[in-house]
């Protein structure tokens, strides 16, 4: 219940702070084009969710492993995890809704418009992703579509080829519905746009998803195990026991003196290998503001720099994860300095969230000026070292600090970002 | 008909060569003992067997059905027990076997949970489970529904010396009444003891197909050895 609450209400608390930097309001009011841009965008991030979501369940899911060696019906089992999928995201979608709520407090008509719009992108993410990935094993096999494969693949097996541009797909099909739903949404408000019943194209694009779904799923269902077990034989293949030790920005910590440098090559290597996914997270999270700040607008910054500051509150939970993942006995049989062991782990976060902040930094100093790339960099690099402080504190409290971190560091968030917003 | 039928059986990583051209035949009521060294080739074959892993050639077939072709009608007729399980952490064993017999079709809960001797631990979660209690349950969802056929990968790895025996037992009243059953293992002596039939695996290739009359006052040991080093010399020179 509180994993299903807890993004909504993170939103609900930010969401009127950080509103301004995206909605741009004036004393005219919401702009009608700004207002259906974001419900555009939103709608992609949902589609985009959902389309990874689905990858995931269908895929990638434990439950595969337990229901492969029995006879499960693939039509049965399509429409449980449909049904699973949507219950568990329901929440990204409720949050994208209340994300856009300050519009309902100025037009409750222009909010339910652009509701329908995000729950287009969301409810095409999730009928699409299913067939789509579905699809993608078929292709995977389809001896028609290897010399395609082989060009795309690039350093991968051909039969990943069909896997990875997968989500792309969904994305690009869920997307252009979006698009259509948007553009007749601000003709719904009041600017120009196409005709108002084209805001239901991301539904019936989904309708005719779900037609298809049934047929794949018998086809492809079991075959999935059989081309999931060959990408990852030639993945095992290619791998090199070196690689497995390698650790990101372990080089920083050779050269310590002894007492910092154990501490800190534990936290670099245990952070490294079993919350890979938060550090690289953190890369592709600084990717998507860069493209937020890569724009013509003086304003691109602060944009930039609210995404940045969202991505850092999720990335610096790395440090709790960090303490509750330590087995408490190596805590009690080894104890360590605790000042110690938290200046390092302050340092260590604040490194893993520079993932977050460089690439927009580049992408503003490209695009503007090196004043506005010296703005950016100034408060993200501010609200690195405070939300690394926040979480480090938070960790001492282990898997419970995420009741002080999450909190203290959205209304540091909120605050900042208000601090910068003109 | 033959329970199961493995024509040529290859399968290769690149230039790695894991099974390499096994040909076999297990007739309805035979048990046979899968026996070979560690990477030998006994697991990937059973894999590619229960349909979850493509054989780069040959052809695989289970109570008439082709494990490729039609994957869904051949689980149908198997049952199989994967070197490591995976089971619903948050269901008892009980309730996973009423959800194995809902997905089949039909199995008799009682009869397979009176043979894993579960006992009032079936009404515990599984997550709770030691690894050989996890191992039953594996074990009990595989009988469940009387397969036609049975696959067990090292699935007397981390048994009781009691339970083992119970289904050492289990498993030769299984193929009384027509079970093929083929159990990998890496200990000789359940082997010896059980099996109708043994089948050695060295470097993927079949060594030694043995019944137990043709052993003539030998070990199973000892042929293992002999035919395993006659490999390895074989591969040295």
């Amino acid at each position: 219940m509180l994993s299903f609450a807890m993004p909504i209400l993170a939103v609900a608390v930010a969401a009127p702070f950080v509103s301004p930097v995206f909605l741009g309001a004036s004393e005219q009011g919401y702009n009608a084009t700004v207002v259906s841009g974001l419900s555009m965008r939103l709608g992609w991030l949902a589609c985009a969710a959902m389309s990874l979501h689905t990858y995931t369940a269908l895929l990638r899911d434990k439950e595969r492993k337990v229901l492969d060696p029995h006879p499960a019906q693939p039509t049965n089992l399509l429409a449980y995890l449909l049904i699973r999928t949507a219950y568990e995201n329901l929440s990204l979608l409720l949050a994208g809704l209340v994300f856009m709520w300050p519009i309902a407090t100025e037009s409750m008509e222009s909010w339910l418009i652009c509701s329908i719009v995000v729950t287009g992108g969301w409810t095409a993410g999730l009928f699409l992703g299913f067939p789509i990935h579905l699809g993608s094993v078929w292709a995977a096999e389809s001896p028609r579509l290897s010399g395609l494969m082989e060009m795309l693949r690039g350093s991968n097996p051909r039969m990943h080829a069909a896997l990875i541009y997968a989500p792309g797909l969904v994305l690009a099909v869920g997307g252009v519905s979006v698009w259509a739903a948007s553009s007749a949404a601000l003709s719904l408000i009041g600017g120009p746009g196409l005709h108002p019943a084209f805001i239901l194209v991301p539904f019936a694009v989904s309708g005719l998803a779900v037609s298809i779904m049934p047929a794949l799923a018998k086809k492809s269902h079991f075959r999935a195990t059989l081309v999931l077990a060959e990408i990852d034989g030639w993945y095992a293949q290619l791998e090199q026991p070196d690689e497995e030790r390698l650790v990101y920005m372990e080089w920083l910590a050779v050269r310590l003196p002894y007492s910092l440098k154990e501490i800190s090559l534990r936290e670099l290597r245990h952070g490294w290998r079993s919350l890979r996914s938060w550090i690289n997270g953190g890369w592709l999270i600084g990717f998507v503001c860069a493209a937020a700040g890569w724009s013509d607008s003086p304003d691109a910054w602060i944009v930039a720099g609210t995404l940045a500051g969202g991505g850092m509150v999720v990335v610096g939970g790395i440090a709790i994860k960090l303490a509750s993942n330590n087995p408490s006995w190596l805590e009690s049989s080894l104890p360590l300095n605790l000042r110690v062991q938290s200046l390092v782990r302050f340092v260590v976060v604040w490194l893993w969230l520079q993932g977050v902040i460089l690439l927009p930094v580049l992408a503003v100093w490209v695009r503007q000026d090196l004043v506005a790339a010296i703005h950016l960099a100034v408060w993200t690099e501010l609200f690195a070292l405070a939300i690394a402080l926040v979480g480090v504190y938070s960790s001492r409290l282990l898997s419970r600090g995420w009741g002080l971190y999450v909190p203290v560091s959205l209304a540091i968030w909120a605050m900042s970002v208000k601090g910068i917003t003109p | 008909m033959s329970a199961i039928i493995i024509k040529n059986l290859e399968k290769r990583y690149g230039r790695v060569v894991a099974v390499d051209g096994i040909d076999l035949k297990v007739e309805p009521g035979e048990l046979v003992a899968f026996i070979g060294p560690n990477g030998a080739g006994k697991s990937t074959t059973l894999k590619m067997l229960t349909g979850q892993l493509i054989p780069t050639s040959g052809a695989i077939e289970l109570g008439g059905v082709d494990v490729l072709l039609e994957p869904g009608r051949a689980r149908e007729k198997m049952g199989y027990v994967p070197e490591e399980p995976a089971l619903y952490d948050y269901l008892t064993a009980r309730e996973f076997l009423e959800f194995v017999v809902s997905v089949r079709g039909e199995g008799d809960i009682e009869s397979a949970l009176e043979f894993t001797q579960l006992g009032e631990d079936a009404d515990r979660l599984i997550r709770e489970y030691s690894q050989g209690m996890k191992r039953k349950t594996a074990l009990a969802a595989a009988v469940v529904s009387k397969p036609e056929v049975l696959i067990l990968d090292e699935a007397l790895n981390g048994l009781d010396p009691p339970s083992a025996v119970r289904v050492k037992r289990y498993l030769r009243s299984m193929c009384d009444s027509g079970t093929a059953v083929i159990l990998s293992t890496h200990v000789l002596d359940t082997a010896e003891r059980i099996a109708d039939r043994v089948v050695m695996i060295s470097s993927g290739k079949i060594v030694a197909d043995v019944c137990a009359e043709e052993l003539h006052g030998q070990t199973l040991e000892q042929v293992f050895l002999e035919r395993i080093g006659q490999t390895d010399e074989r591969s040295s020179s």
